[in-house]
């Protein structure tokens, strides 16, 4: 860019943002020292600004894009890794359509090695509650070892119980009961920024 | 009390026929072989909260025919009628009269047409609060006058309750006869497995914050609270005092496995672990023989849930009921005080139900048939026990008398949970 051009430019801006300012009033006096050739000048700075600002415009739209992007896909992959399974009455063998959301997200944990996770098992109100206590600890630690057998280290998973103490269903049939007899995980640390597996 | 005991023995001796149906009686006058013995409690103006209270004891303690009367026939203006109590089926009437600070309670044989026992009885005697375990001991003095066996009036239960906005779940204790319910844990968080100190001040529970359950060790009479050690990490639970208050014994669940270690209350030191097969199995739900030198638990090393026993330095453990059905199981059990029975809940073909050992003779009998029974304890005459129940649609408490088979609901408000019956309550406690 040559100095004049951008005297024009600077000059142009400076009419423009003078002309923005002052909205209000209709009549400028025009610069004597400005020649016509300047108008075009003017015109081709402010078109100039214009297709910057519109750029820029588009920049951080397409930077929200991704960022609104990125974040569903961090939140679907949290939703992944949320997921709960479930056990039949008594027993903390993980079913095979469960045994699939446990290899999800042991992908994920392996495509992200900041991530650690806290495995809380839970058991239905039947049964004395000491004994749901131990049962949820052995839920907690089955999924766990599923994971670890996944290529998890095993330093990345805690486990906890919470036996029948924190229902999601306190209705006392079969359907609450399933609802109830579950694993659920929560991401306790590295859960920030996450790689979608390969 | 030796001369009160004298003199209930030469009563026994004077009165004729005796039939000691059941070996323990060694009472005043029995009426009918298999009937109860009938009694009604009689208070001068001013006592008759004091009446009410006394009165449910002795139903409570299923070892009478309670004559209720309304209020108005209770009165008394001067002596009992004593002849109005024989024609209802009175053998013994209870005349509470004021006396300074408290009440002069005497026991009538109405037969005899005597007073056999009488003594003055200091108590707060508005019948509400914490003075009404006053009342209580009284009623138990009764219990213990006329049938030589000791009342459970003057007890407390721990209960867990859950409400459904959670702000009142926690532990809570609860007068014997269903009054004068009073928060123990503190508010917010999980709570869990209490159980009574043997001194009737202290209890334990576990509290769950943060996914650790932490054991403490709290003072009804001050509220101080001792955590106890090696529970601050991992889900440590089911605690049990020995009876000579020295060790608890709990169970700790970590990645591992769940079982049961003991620790030294007295030095509050030491804790060692009594299971060693973690890995292959839980073990849990610990409870003390009453001489401590024994410990049952439950154990999932035969597949299920089931009883052993072992010594109280965790050797020799032994399976103690055998299942026919490999998904029968049993689950929370508490040696009776006077240590001959096991009460515990089995689980036989989906169902569960109070089951009592009979632990001489290795024979167990089922004590429930109707609803979900989970969670029993033992009341302190080994006769009663407090469970869980859902037969009247929510979880709530049920007294059983394992004699009579008479059954009574403690309400609360809410769901209630994990009994555990005091020892009885000395003067001591507040």
């Amino acid at each position: 860019m040559t100095q004049r051009t951008l005297v024009a430019a600077l000059s142009g801006l400076l009419i423009l943002t003078t002309a923005c300012g002052k909205k209000a009033e209709p009549t400028v006096t025009p610069a004597p020292a400005v020649r016509p050739t300047a108008t075009n000048t003017d015109s081709i700075a402010r078109a100039r600004a214009d297709s910057i600002r519109a750029e820029e415009a588009r920049r951080a739209e397409e930077l929200r894009r991704a960022a609104a992007e990125a974040e569903a896909a961090r939140a679907a992959l949290v939703n992944e890794l949320a997921e709960t399974i479930h056990f039949d009455y008594d027993q903390y063998t993980i079913s095979s359509s469960d045994q699939q959301l446990l290899d999800r997200k042991a992908a994920i944990m392996r495509a992200n090695p900041a991530l650690r996770m806290r495995v809380t098992g839970h058991a239905d109100e039947r049964g004395s509650d000491e004994y749901n206590l131990a049962l949820g600890m052995r839920r907690a630690t089955a999924a766990k070892a599923y994971l670890s057998g996944r290529g998890v280290d095993a330093g990345r998973v805690e486990v906890a119980s919470l036996g029948r103490e924190v229902p999601i269903d306190p209705s006392s049939n079969e359907a609450a009961w399933a609802r109830n007899r579950r694993d659920e995980f929560e991401i306790i640390a590295g859960g920030q920024s996450l790689v979608r597996p390969n | 009390m030796k001369r009160l005991i004298g003199m209930a023995a030469l009563v026994l001796i004077l009165s004729a026929p005796l039939t000691a149906q059941d070996g323990v009686r060694t009472g005043i006058s029995y009426g009918p072989p298999g009937v109860r013995p009938g009694i009604a409690v009689v208070a001068a103006p001013g006592l008759d909260s004091v009446r009410t209270i006394i009165e449910r004891d002795l139903g409570f303690s299923d070892r009478f025919e309670v004559i209720f009367l309304p209020d108005s026939a209770t009165r008394l203006s001067g002596p009992p009628p004593l002849g109005v109590y024989r024609v209802l089926g009175a053998l013994q009437v209870v005349e509470l009269q004021l006396a300074s600070g408290g009440i002069e309670v005497k026991l009538h044989d109405v037969p005899k047409s005597a007073v056999v026992q009488q003594g003055v009885r200091l108590m707060d005697r508005s019948g509400v609060g914490d003075g009404r375990l006053a009342i209580h001991r009284v009623s138990d003095e009764i219990v213990s006058w006329v049938t030589g066996a000791p009342g459970i009036a003057a007890t407390r239960i721990l209960v867990k309750l859950e409400r459904g906005d959670r702000t009142d779940d926690g532990i809570w204790r609860v007068d014997s006869d269903g009054a004068n319910l009073t928060r123990v844990s503190r508010t917010g968080g999980i709570t869990q497995s209490p159980v009574w100190h043997p001194d009737g001040n202290r209890v334990a529970f576990t509290e769950m914050r943060d996914h650790v359950g932490t054991i403490i060790l709290q003072s009804l009479s001050t509220g101080t609270r001792v955590t106890i050690p090696t529970t601050t990490s991992g889900l440590n639970y089911s605690a049990a005092i020995s009876p000579d208050g020295t060790k608890m014994a709990f169970a700790k669940s970590v990645e591992e496995g769940t079982d049961i270690y003991e620790v030294n209350l007295a030095n509050m030191c030491c804790a060692h672990r009594l299971t060693t097969v973690g890995r292959l199995a839980d073990n849990l739900s610990p409870t003390y023989s009453p001489d401590g030198r024994r410990i049952a638990f439950i154990s999932t090393r035969g597949g299920q849930p089931g009883l052993y026993v072992m010594d109280a330095d965790g050797s020799g453990q032994t399976p103690m009921v055998f299942e026919a059905d490999p998904k029968a199981s049993s689950q929370a059990p508490e040696w009776s005080p006077d240590g001959t029975k096991i009460i515990f809940h089995r689980d036989l073909a989906g169902g569960r139900q109070i089951n009592v050992l009979d632990v001489g003779r290795r024979t167990v009998r089922a004590l429930t048939n109707t609803g979900r029974n989970e969670d029993p304890s033992w009341a302190p005459d080994s006769r009663h026990v407090v469970f869980k129940s859902n037969r009247g649609g929510r979880d709530q408490l049920w007294v059983l008398d394992i004699e009579s088979g008479s059954m009574r609901q403690i309400s609360t408000p809410g769901g209630a949970r994990v009994p555990a019956w005091s020892p009885p309550l000395s003067m001591a406690t507040p």
